[in-house]
């Protein structure tokens, strides 16, 4: 009963306290909100971050399912499905491949007749985009919609399908079906399953395979050796397989739960800083109070109280603010972030987990309770006598100064630094960083340049292949997407220009013994001169891939001969009699002008041809991405190419558009990629979308960070000044009793700003560049980093020496207000 | 002889680089129970130093303090505050009232800090006699000098304490309020039988006292 009484009259002083100073209030409320909207934020992109990254994963395994066991007959899987440790079990088995329903443009994607169970069916994904009902009875069938779509019939719920199939043993057997749905299968796998229920085996399921997911997604393959044991089941002959555990997941993402972590702490310390400084000033400059509410009674232990509520209040608010404006935040900055990155997560949804809130809330809160600690016991301490004392005789003697330059303003401002060292050097550090930081953010995203980026990737408007060119798989001689016909349709739309098409084969040559050894010896000059210590051997050269592409004009202009006169050489080239090598990236130049090079073409036949030159830097558009130490690009002109091998394949295509069509072209590709199976299309847009959004991430990181460590600074350089003013405030009195105008004490502290922004300015100046510099090298191995700004330097500088000269008597100015009788007091 | 409160030797020596500033040097002060006593002195004669130690807001170099008994050298920090909050009542010069509470709230704080219920009755009987009844709801700085002394005087009288310290309470007043305050000191004191120290250094005051306890350079010199 009293100490509800107690507490009652606690939490009232609290409050009356805490929203009498509505400026600080403000203030704390602002710095808390901050704080948690930075760590929310950046705990909900770590944690999506993880979690698109576990989609990506399983994407690629085609299962959401942690492992597989291989199951004789029911009676063992009974015995598996009781297991305790299991979160999920299902079923599946293949009966065998489907042989109609296809046509020639889809014999690459092998479709499997397959029982599947529901659960089955979800960890693959297929109920994402499921229309209709899952089979039930033993006639009834669900189809892949990507089979359905490119073999140009039709299929309606309902609707009755052939199959034929062949089963384990290659023998034919047919079936009809009815189809109870459909669902779009994975784009990525060339796979699709056409499902069929349980009945379809009589209810006698043997020799299949079941999927489990377990409880606990670490340690998955002890307890599925345990499962098995539990289950009596041997578990010789790879029984099982391991499908996805969190353990893997955890080791691939380390970088980025460390970089969480990392950020986390760093926005902690951040924010400790900031609170810490906001309620150690408020309790410093309310010393008196505290000591008054001592006189009347108050224990330690309900100051402690107090202020510990005020500073939940405080927290309550904020950190509610600063969840909700995080979640928001943190879901923008992802969209931006993953849209830059290769990802192609068509189902993956902005999650928010119950748990990454409860560890914002808490790394917040422990924020808040970190950054009171000290405050409060200061306050707690408060004496009682602090209050008393302001009645009367107060004895302290003022600290000596040098007799030599003591009564200077210019010293005195300089003693007060140097007795405040600590704290001298955090406002200066952070205010350094923070001008250093904004100088490098924006000369970074100044120099980025959104053409060179655009035209390192691209050449033209668009590029269209076949979507293995695109995933680094292009296969000359496998079915391909982009027909010639294909082609024609889109070069004789309306507002396509320079329509472009790339040719392409590669083989594998014997011979070229000559050839062999000047790359060899090519990498061993390299290696010897860039001061690798590996050891290359001669028997990696034993062999040579010859690159052979077929271009026009369009696309030799983009590789183009430095020294040559381009028209002449052009003329020479289009006579079909040369070709124009491209430089080995390590190896440099490996064929001379005018060299012969005898090239097999896949039809066996054999022909000459003259280098013309060789090129520097070939535009990506033009490559197949493949990589071989011992790899030759060669370029003959495409009706040369042609000639020799008249069935190639366009390797890719490539076109500029009039502005006014983009827009309707672009629609007019999407239609064709969701038309034609594997058919791919990329565009600057697309390249130019991308980049804008990394510059703005960066831009938002950059300065954001910038911004929080700069007010860390500027907060502490009121902390400093405000500690300076109130600990000397009887000095101060003093000085202005024997005649220092308040002109002159102004002056001094307007002086003491002056002395930090020199200091700043000194290493901005210095230390700065060799940070920008360091930060630049490493920043221009990925960009061209070509812009270097002096101008946000100086402008924060300018606006530094403003502020730190201003802000001391404003400061003062607002004390003076505050504390008039109480100085008057302290002179009497 | 109902001795309340005590002090036995009591010293309290500031130490600077140079020398030894002697505040308070050994005193040793008898008050009985319903007694007003005033302790007259000059300024920096260690009068507020001495009345600071006897309310157990100030630590003493050397001696002892009891109050009711209580040797107030063997409390901790938290009992220390405790007992003063039970049987000490302050009034300061400058009023020391809370701006953030009304004049009630201040009156009734430290029964409340206490977890005790307050007693209504006495608070009202206080109040009336202090004349601030219309004055209750209004916050501090809202108050004249002579209004927030009263309300002051109220608070020391609340927790029905065993002895009232006064500092210099009229100090910031002036004459005809200064009259009205120490009118009123006297007259609640006798009322509610409680025993007052009162520091000044204004002669004529001091002579409201039932005794006088006069100090120079933190020597008793007479009383």
């Amino acid at each position: 009963m009293y100490k509800n009484n107690t507490d009652n009259v606690i939490k009232e002083l609290a409050k009356s306290h805490l929203f009498q100073n509505k400026s600080r209030l403000i203030v704390t409320i602002i710095a808390i909100s901050l704080n948690a909207l930075l760590i929310t934020s950046i705990s909900t992109i770590g944690f999506n971050m993880l979690q698109a990254e576990k989609l990506f994963n399983q994407q690629l395994l085609g299962t959401k399912a942690h492992c597989e066991i291989y199951i004789k007959n029911e009676e063992e899987s009974k015995k598996i499905k009781e297991n305790k440790l299991l979160k999920e079990y299902g079923e599946y088995k293949n009966i065998g491949e489907v042989k109609n329903l296809l046509n020639e443009d889809l014999d690459r994607r092998i479709t499997t007749l397959t029982f599947m169970d529901d659960i089955v069916i979800k960890n693959k994904f297929y109920n994402d985009s499921l229309v209709g009902k899952l089979p039930k009875k033993n006639n009834e069938i669900l189809i892949d919609n990507l089979v359905f779509d490119s073999i140009g019939k039709k299929f309606k719920i309902g609707d009755n399908i052939k199959i034929q199939y062949s089963d384990i043993n290659n023998k034919l057997l047919e079936k009809e079906f009815k189809v109870t749905g459909y669902y779009t299968g994975n784009r990525v796998e060339n796979y699709s399953d056409f499902i069929v229920s349980k009945k379809f085996f009589e209810n006698k399921l043997e020799e299949f395979v079941v999927e489990l997911t377990l409880k606990n997604s670490f340690h998955i393959e002890n307890n599925v050796k345990k499962i098995l044991n539990e289950s009596g089941l041997d578990n010789k002959n790879n029984r099982y397989t391991i499908h996805n555990s969190n353990d893997i997941l955890l080791r691939e993402s380390l970088e980025v739960v460390l970089a969480t972590l990392l950020l986390v702490i760093v926005i902690v310390i951040n924010g400790y800083l900031i609170i810490y400084n906001i309620f150690y000033i408020s309790i410093i400059r309310e010393t008196r109070f505290y000591g008054l509410i001592k006189t009347i009674g108050i224990t330690s232990k309900q100051i402690r109280k107090m202020i510990f509520y005020e500073s939940m209040i405080l927290s309550f608010i904020g950190i509610s603010i600063g969840l909700f404006s995080g979640l928001g935040f943190g879901y923008l900055l992802f969209k931006n972030v993953y849209s830059v990155n290769d990802y192609n997560l068509e189902y993956f949804n902005f999650s928010i987990n119950s748990l990454m809130i409860i560890v914002a809330v808490i790394f917040s809160l422990l924020t808040v309770l970190i950054s009171t600690y000290k405050p409060l016991k200061i306050a707690s301490k408060v004496s009682a006598i602090e209050a008393a004392k302001y009645t009367g005789n107060y004895k302290k003697i003022p600290k000596k100064t040098s007799d030599k330059y003591g009564c200077k303003i210019w010293y005195m401002a300089y003693s007060n630094i140097k007795s405040n060292k600590i704290k001298s050097i955090l406002v200066v550090v952070s205010l350094s960083l923070s001008i250093i930081m904004v100088n490098i953010v924006y000369s970074l995203t100044k120099s980025f340049d959104i053409d060179e980026y655009v035209s390192s990737k691209m050449i033209s408007d668009y590029s269209i292949g076949d979507s293995s060119y695109y995933n680094h798989q292009y296969d000359e001689n496998s079915k391909n997407s982009l027909t010639e016909k294909l082609c024609d349709e889109f070069k004789s739309m309306d507002g396509v220009k320079d329509f472009s098409k790339v040719y392409n084969f590669l083989y594998y040559g014997n011979g070229y013994e000559d050839l062999r050894n000047r790359l060899y010896e090519g990498y061993k000059r390299t290696l010897k001169e860039e001061n690798i210590t590996y050891d290359i051997n001669k028997s990696e050269f034993e062999k040579i891939y010859i690159q052979v592409y077929g271009i026009d004009n369009f696309a030799y202009n983009y590789l183009l001969d430095n020294d040559g006169d381009s028209e002449d050489l052009k003329g020479l080239f289009n006579t079909g009699k040369y070709v124009i090598a491209e430089k080995n990236s390590f190896a440099g130049k490996i064929l001379k002008k005018d060299e012969i090079i005898k090239l097999e073409y896949p039809n066996k036949k054999i022909k000459n041809y003259k280098v013309l030159y060789t090129t520097d830097n070939v535009p990506r558009s033009l490559t197949r991405s493949f990589f071989s130490i011992s790899s030759l690009s060669l370029y003959l002109p495409k009706d040369e190419f042609l000639i020799n091998n008249e069935n190639a394949n366009v390797m890719t295509a490539l076109f500029n558009v009039e502005k006014s069509k983009n827009k309707y072209i672009e629609k007019f590709l999407e239609s064709k990629v969701r038309e034609i199976y594997n058919f791919d299309y990329k565009s600057a847009n697309l390249y130019k979308k991308e980049f804008s959004n990394f510059k703005n991430v960066t831009m938002i990181l950059g300065y954001s960070l910038s911004f929080i460590i700069g007010l860390i600074g500027i907060l502490n350089f009121i902390n400093l000044i405000c500690t300076n003013i109130f600990s000397r405030k009887y000095e101060l009195s003093i000085m202005q009793s024997i005649g220092m105008t308040k002109k002159q004490l102004k002056k001094m502290l307007s002086l003491e700003g002056i002395y930090h922004s020199i200091i700043v300015t000194f290493f901005v100046i210095t230390l700065g560049r060799l940070i920008s510099y360091v930060v630049m090298k490493i920043f221009e191995s990925n960009i061209d980093f070509t812009f270097f700004s002096k101008l946000p330097i100086l402008g924060m500088l300018l606006l530094l020496f403003l502020f730190s000269s201003f802000l001391p008597k404003l400061i003062y100015k607002t004390v003076e207000k505050e504390n008039l009788i109480e100085r008057i007091k302290y002179i009497d | 002889m109902n001795i309340i409160l005590k002090s036995l030797n009591l010293k309290k020596y500031y130490k600077t680089k140079e020398n030894i500033v002697k505040a308070v040097d050994g005193i040793n002060l008898d008050i009985e129970k319903g007694e007003f006593v005033s302790i007259v002195g000059t300024s920096g004669s260690g009068k507020s130093t001495l009345l600071h130690m006897l309310g157990g807001l100030d630590i003493p170099s050397e001696g002892k303090v009891f109050v009711k008994d209580k040797d107030l050298s063997t409390l901790n920090e938290e009992e220390l505050t405790i007992f003063r909050r039970r049987n000490i009542g302050f009034i300061f010069q400058n009023y020391n009232l809370i701006q953030i509470m009304d004049a009630y709230n201040n009156i009734v704080l430290p029964i409340r800090l206490d977890g005790i219920k307050i007693d209504d009755k006495y608070i009202n009987k206080i109040i009336n006699v202090l004349g601030i009844e219309g004055k209750l709801n209004v916050m501090p700085n809202k108050l004249s000098g002579g209004e927030q002394q009263r309300v002051s005087i109220a608070r020391a009288l609340a927790i029905k304490p065993s002895i009232i310290l006064a500092d210099e309470p009229t100090g910031n007043l002036d004459s005809k309020t200064s009259q009205e305050v120490l009118g009123l000191i006297k007259i609640t004191s006798q009322k509610f039988h409680q025993t007052v120290v009162m520091i000044t250094h204004n002669e004529e005051i001091a002579q409201l006292a039932d005794r006088s306890v006069h100090i120079e350079d933190g020597i008793i010199m007479r009383g």
